[in-house]
């Protein structure tokens, strides 16, 4: 089934912050990570791209991601000097610190996720369009808030 | 006939998920439709939604002495909350769970019930509507994985010294057992979090327990677990096993777990639609006939297939197997689904029609090198089988069940019965028509088979109440030992389990 492919999805922290050109009118993208339920392990974010014929939130349009340490008050990670367009957060709780979101056989996350926009998907993660957000040329700094759902709770 | 029961019901259901119909607009006429209905005819009471969320009684003593030696905790498990926030679901089997427990000590029975607050009711409770979709009726909310619909509502479970409210779709949810409260999903194995966990486990004379679980989404599979008696997962394995639909019960003989798949499939199409539930994503496809898996319990692989006629059924008493591989099994077969597509969906709407296609008991043998053959072992309609469940994978000869007469406009059954799989029915005991029997479980006294008592919960239309008689399991003609009744009804509930105390 189409739902297969649509369900296996990875947010991918790829070593990819030199391909943010320091280009002019930049702006900042903060994130803000609500919803986590323990400060066990750390809170994952990663900045996507549209990439054609890819099906977000895979790997590949990462362009951008931080970890830091998890709060239940809260977490802010800021993404600096990003050119103008059209961005996607997602986010998950790394309770086991090993930087990956663990999954069932099934390739179903276990552990808490979320999107930009509060875009949830149905039998899988939302669209690229459903969790983008702009970043214009005439901003100095947006705010995203992602909030965190745990699979079954 | 996915086209066939897109009835008028299903399609309002569907209506009720688009924003601009919700609230009180479609769905409410399937509540008006039902209190019509129930005005008319009172055995509707036992699809009624439940009064409160939590109750608790002593029960009044009607009738009897309870025997010395039974002391222990039946606890149940059923759809209770029908309607939520003027919401009626159009499923028998949609609402949230609502587990009870009855508590034998003594000279005294006392119950409690409490309806299960899964992380799905939490939910729809913040939001102030039921959104989320359900086994038989369509829904607008995200779908992370099958917990985030699972109400719990269908099974009991007391294993390793856990009590766990079983469902059919998604995890078992663990249930304190003092207070009822909902706790956590259990998760087996990491790996296998958040995956289904049939309501109808089988639990050998040691501990060992097996299940299965119908997977439909990220694609299909049929998980078979093999549970340790200290509660352990030992193995577990993932079959592709072609076009599948609702399966809730199997069998385990000495050495195999034989699972039945019904020509009633999901269809791709209809399942990716989210205006579509679960059960009107099924297609009837009897060209299939009904295929018999028989499946290695070391291996957990398929050994065996046979084909039998199309037929659709819930559930098995017991199975087991001969020296030379032939195997045994009982079955609740009907010739088609209509009893779940339409007649579970139309009392939910204050009409009883079960005339029809009810499921008979019916006998199987699975030669190991030929072909299988089913036979039909008594006339009636049959559900709610259970056994004596020392005998469970090894020849049984007794199996405790529901039967009725088939009146148009009265619930199915009306009758307990004790059925001989070899000969059919042999022991018998009719309720009064204002009483409604549940499913009569047995609690082991003796040694022999079937020596001991069965725990037999009704609902008394007349009086609006839930009653209790405990039978004698080898006499049940002579009618109940001891009948206790509660000052209040719970709607009527499917499977429940015993513990001793
Ligand atoms: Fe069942």
């Amino acid at each position: 089934m189409s739902d297969a492919t649509h369900a296996i999805w990875a947010i991918a922290l790829a070593g990819t912050a030199s391909l943010i050109a320091a280009a002019a009118s930049c702006a900042d993208l903060e994130v803000s990570v609500k919803g986590l339920r323990s400060a066990e392990g750390k809170v994952v974010v990663a900045v996507h791209q549209r990439v054609a014929d890819t099906s977000f939130p895979d790997g590949e349009g990462v362009i951008a991601g931080q970890s830091s340490l998890a709060n239940p008050e809260g977490v802010t990670v800021v993404f600096a000097d990003l050119p103008p367009g059209e961005y996607a957060v997602a986010a998950f709780h790394d309770t086991d610190g090993d930087l990956e979101l663990d999954r069932n056989i099934l390739q179903i996350p276990i552990e808490g996720y979320g999107f930009s926009n509060g875009a949830v998907g149905f039998r899988g993660p939302p669209s690229f369009d459903d969790a983008a957000v702009a970043v214009g040329s005439d901003e100095d700094r947006i705010t995203v808030v992602v909030s965190i759902a745990y699979p079954g709770f | 006939m996915a086209i066939d029961h897109l009835s008028r019901r299903a399609m309002l259901g569907a209506l009720a998920s688009l924003p601009a119909l919700s609230g009180l607009g479609a769905l409410a006429g399937t509540r008006e439709e039902f209190n019509a209905g129930l005005s008319k005819n009172p055995h509707l009471l036992g699809l009624a939604n439940a009064k409160m969320e939590s109750f608790d009684s002593g029960m009044k003593k009607l009738r009897g002495h309870l025997p010395s030696g039974l002391e222990g905790v039946l606890w149940r498990n059923g759809p209770a909350e029908h309607e939520r926030f003027g919401d009626r679901y159009t499923h028998w089997f949609d609402g949230d769970g609502m587990v009870q427990a009855y508590t034998l000590s003594g000279d005294r029975v006392t119950h409690r019930a409490r309806i299960l607050d899964t992380p799905k009711r939490r939910r729809e409770t913040r939001e102030g509507r039921r959104y989320i979709p359900a086994f038989g009726t369509a829904g607008s909310g995200p779908m992370s994985g099958p917990d985030d619909m699972n109400v719990a509502n269908t099974s009991m479970l007391f294993h390793a010294g856990q009590l766990l409210a079983l469902w059919e779709g998604g995890s078992a949810l663990e249930v304190d057992p003092e207070t009822l409260g909902a706790g956590k999903f259990k998760a087996w194995h990491p790996e296998l979090s958040g995956l289904p966990f049939s309501a109808h486990p089988r639990v050998e004379k040691d501990g060992t327990l097996w299940n299965t679980g119908a997977i439909f989404f990220p694609q299909e599979a049929l998980l078979i677990y093999r549970i340790h008696q200290n509660g352990t997962i030992v193995k577990a394995n993932l079959l592709d096993v072609g076009p599948m639909g609702i399966v809730h019960d199997f069998v385990v003989t000495s050495r195999h777990i034989v699972v039945l798949l019904t020509p009633l499939v999901i269809d791709p199409d209809l399942w990716s639609d989210r205006d579509v539930s679960f059960l009107d994503a099924h297609v009837w496809r009897p060209a299939y006939g009904t295929r018999v898996l028989t499946i290695d319990k070391n291996q957990l692989e398929i050994v065996r297939r046979h084909e039998l006629p199309p037929g659709f059924h819930f559930h098995h008493g017991n199975g087991w197997e001969e020296a030379d591989g032939t195997i045994h099994l009982d079955v609740c077969q009907a010739p088609g689904p209509e009893f779940v597509t339409r007649d579970m969906r139309e009392v939910m709407c204050g009409q009883l029609n079960f005339s029809s296609a009810h499921p008979r008991y019916s006998s199987i043998v699975l030669p190991p090198r030929s072909g299988a053959e089913i036979n039909v072992l008594a006339p009636g309609p049959v559900e709610f089988p259970r056994i004596d469940s020392r005998r469970t994978g090894q020849r049984h000869r007794m199996v405790f069940a529901l039967t009725g007469d088939e009146v148009d406009g009265k619930w199915p059954f009306n009758r307990v019965i004790r059925i001989d799989p070899e000969l059919g029915e042999t022991d018998g005991w009719t309720y009064p028509g204002h009483q409604i029997p549940e499913e009569h479980v047995f609690v082991p006294a003796g040694p022999a088979e079937g020596e001991g008592w069965l725990l037999g919960p009704y609902l008394d239309v007349r009086r609006k109440a839930t009653g209790l008689n405990v039978f004698n399991a080898r006499h049940v003609s002579a009618g109940p030992l001891w009948e206790g009744i509660l000052p209040y009804f719970i709607p009527l509930g499917l499977h429940g389990t015993f513990a001793a105390l």
